[in-house]
């Protein structure tokens, strides 16, 4: 069997296990941060005994997720008559299938020197690199649009329109900004992006903004707080999963965790360096040792970006649709658009990478300076006369 | 700015799936994208029909990342299956009255559809017909790396530039225009 593919195999089967794993504990970490941000405790009780085993100690709470798999499973699998019933057991599904497809690209641990050849740890060094990550992205929308529509209720159609809204605006900024680290680095192969970020500088030194950006666009691609419309308990009950129970319920939200996870690898390769160590200078071709050691450097920073998104969902506030929509079409995509011709413009002359810092402070400068002069559309927060709202009586007084 | 030596990205090359093709995914996705096309066919509900669409994208797709067209495969699933297919979904969803809308075709649509279909069938047959066969094994060495982003991206900004650029100027004016239609209903 080629190296190649006998690496692509073993990377295939350790990444899915490690990182269906870290789901699960994804979430008690999520459960105690909360507790701690909120000057709670959080689950601390359950152990691996359930109360059947002779065992005893607690173990910090660290059986929870499993007993919350438990759980899960076992609660009543509920169908509503009028669902369409194979989209509504289809949609869990298609939300799964794009985030598991996203990891092939992942460059966990750089080349390994096996014998004579060089093989690159991942499961598909293919020539397109990170846009094959946006085309499987692009596919994520449709657990969400499928869920909404089979369900047949009202809330949950609204909140599948919403949420299939905002993930397909936001896709726009982070198309961009992965296309500006193309241009930069002139190739879209994962693996040679990030070793070029290993020889000099971490991309995020030379385009802090386009990384902000970036991280945002994760935020909302994967329906994370401050953009969780998707769920809306306030005004749509459940959103687009309102009328799911049991184990199609926790696919979503396991899609959620599992698309979290391919878009903080996708951010450490693209602007944190991949696998790079800040000071060490490590081979580029090395031994199994330096390969794993790699792939827990690659590991860490995913790791440290996910702790990241956590302490934002339990510090902001949710935003409002209109206020969410404006962000994306209003902020966001016109910055990225600008990044986009001032980066073309300083590779069109060659000019060193530390000018993309200037080209970012510029754009922030001129953003602070421009947005106050332009003039704000009508906003959503006038009263509209709509008779049987909050601000009208229900009958026109006649 | 130096990046230094990269010459060890040359040895590492991409995996080339033309070399690598196994005959079982081939006639896996050849199966799928076929299957449902017929099950876009003979569907009635509408949303349905969106989804074997999907499929038969996908299906399409994968064959293009099994020729080594892995540019062109992304670029569908980007355009057709992520933008195109989401709009429709969406047209379908807003504008349908009941919630499991049916479509019932007239007589005369289903003979036009099969005159359509004949002829275009005959047409690719015909085609196929009359183009040459490489020898078998000799195909994947022919065709290495004409899939490349690069190639694509040489060929796009240098051979056909202007219908690339008749394209995109196509493409801005349709936008503009759904941006004017957008803004004077927002005003009435």
């Amino acid at each position: 069997m080629a190296p190649q593919l006998l690496t692509s195999l073993v990377t295939m089967i350790i990444a899915v296990q490690l990182i269906l794993l870290s789901c699960a504990y994804l979430i008690l970490l999520e459960r105690k941060m909360a507790a701690w941000i909120q000057n709670r405790i959080g689950p601390n009780r359950v152990g691996f005994s359930f109360g059947i085993l002779p065992f005893k100690h607690h173990c910090w709470g660290l059986g929870q997720p499993l007993a919350d798999g438990i759980k899960l499973f076992f609660k009543e699998d509920y169908t509503p008559l009028n669902v369409d019933r194979a989209l509504f057991l289809l949609a869990p599904v298609v939300v799964i299938i794009p985030a598991l497809l996203g990891w092939a690209i992942i460059p966990w641990g750089g080349y390994l020197q096996w014998g004579d050849a060089v093989v690159n740890v991942t499961a598909a060094p293919i020539s397109i690199g990170v846009i094959y990550v946006l085309a499987i992205g692009s596919l994520a929308v449709y657990g969400v649009v499928l869920g909404g529509y089979a369900s047949n209720n009202k809330y949950s159609f609204l909140g599948a329109l919403r949420a299939t809204a905002q993930m397909v605006s936001y896709e726009i900024p982070m198309s961009l900004c992965v296309l500006i680290v193309i241009l930069m680095y002139a190739s879209p192969r994962a693996d040679v992006l990030v070793q070029f970020q290993a020889n000099g500088v971490w991309n995020i030194f030379y385009q802090p903004v386009l990384a902000v950006i970036f991280y945002i666009c994760v935020l909302a691609e994967c329906n994370r707080a401050p953009f969780d419309l998707a769920e809306c308990e306030q005004e749509l009950v459940g959103g687009y999963h309102t009328e799911y129970s049991s184990m199609k319920w926790a696919l979503y939200f396991l899609g959620e965790y599992m698309h979290m996870i391919t878009g903080c690898a996708f951010f450490t390769l693209l602007f944190l360096g991949g696998w790079d160590l800040p000071v060490v200078q490590e081979p580029v071709v090395a031994g199994l040792g330096w390969v794993l050691l790699k792939s827990g450097v690659f590991i860490s920073k995913v790791g440290f970006l996910l702790f990241l998104m956590i302490w934002i969902r339990w510090t902001l506030p949710r935003f409002r649709f209109d206020q969410l929509m404006r962000l994306a079409w209003r902020g966001l995509i016109p910055i990225t658009v600008i990044l986009l011709l001032a980066s073309g413009v300083l590779i069109f002359l060659r000019q060193p990478h530390w000018t993309f810092l200037a080209a970012n402070a510029a754009v922030v400068v001129g953003v602070l300076i421009v947005a106050p002069l332009i003039p704000h559309g009508p906003t959503i927060n006038r009263r509209i006369p709509l008779a049987g709202s909050r601000f009208s009586p229900a009958e026109p007084a006649a | 700015m130096g990046f230094g030596p990269l010459s060890i990205l040359a040895q590492v090359s991409s995996v080339d799936p033309a070399q690598q093709a196994a005959p079982a995914l081939f006639y896996g996705f050849a199966i799928l994208t076929c299957l449902s096309a017929w099950a876009i066919v003979v569907t009635q509900n509408i949303v349905r029909m969106s989804v074997y669409l999907l499929l038969t994208l996908g299906g399409a797709a994968g064959l293009y990342f099994m020729l080594g067209a892995e540019f062109l495969a992304a670029i569908q699933l980007v355009v057709y299956a992520g933008g195109t297919l989401i709009l429709i979904v969406f047209g379908i969803m807003l504008t349908s009255k009941n919630p499991f809308m049916q479509l019932r075709p007239q007589g005369w649509e289903v003979a036009l559809a099969v005159l359509i279909a004949v002829s275009i069938g005959g047409l690719l047959l015909l085609a196929l017909v009359n183009s040459p066969m490489p020898e078998s094994g000799q195909a994947g060495n022919a065709l290495v790396g004409y899939g490349h982003v690069s190639v694509i991206g040489k060929a796009l900004l240098g051979a056909y530039l202007v219908p690339f650029e008749v394209a995109a100027v196509l493409l801005l004016v349709v936008m503009i225009g759904a941006a004017y239609i957008a803004r004077r209903r927002a005003e009435e």
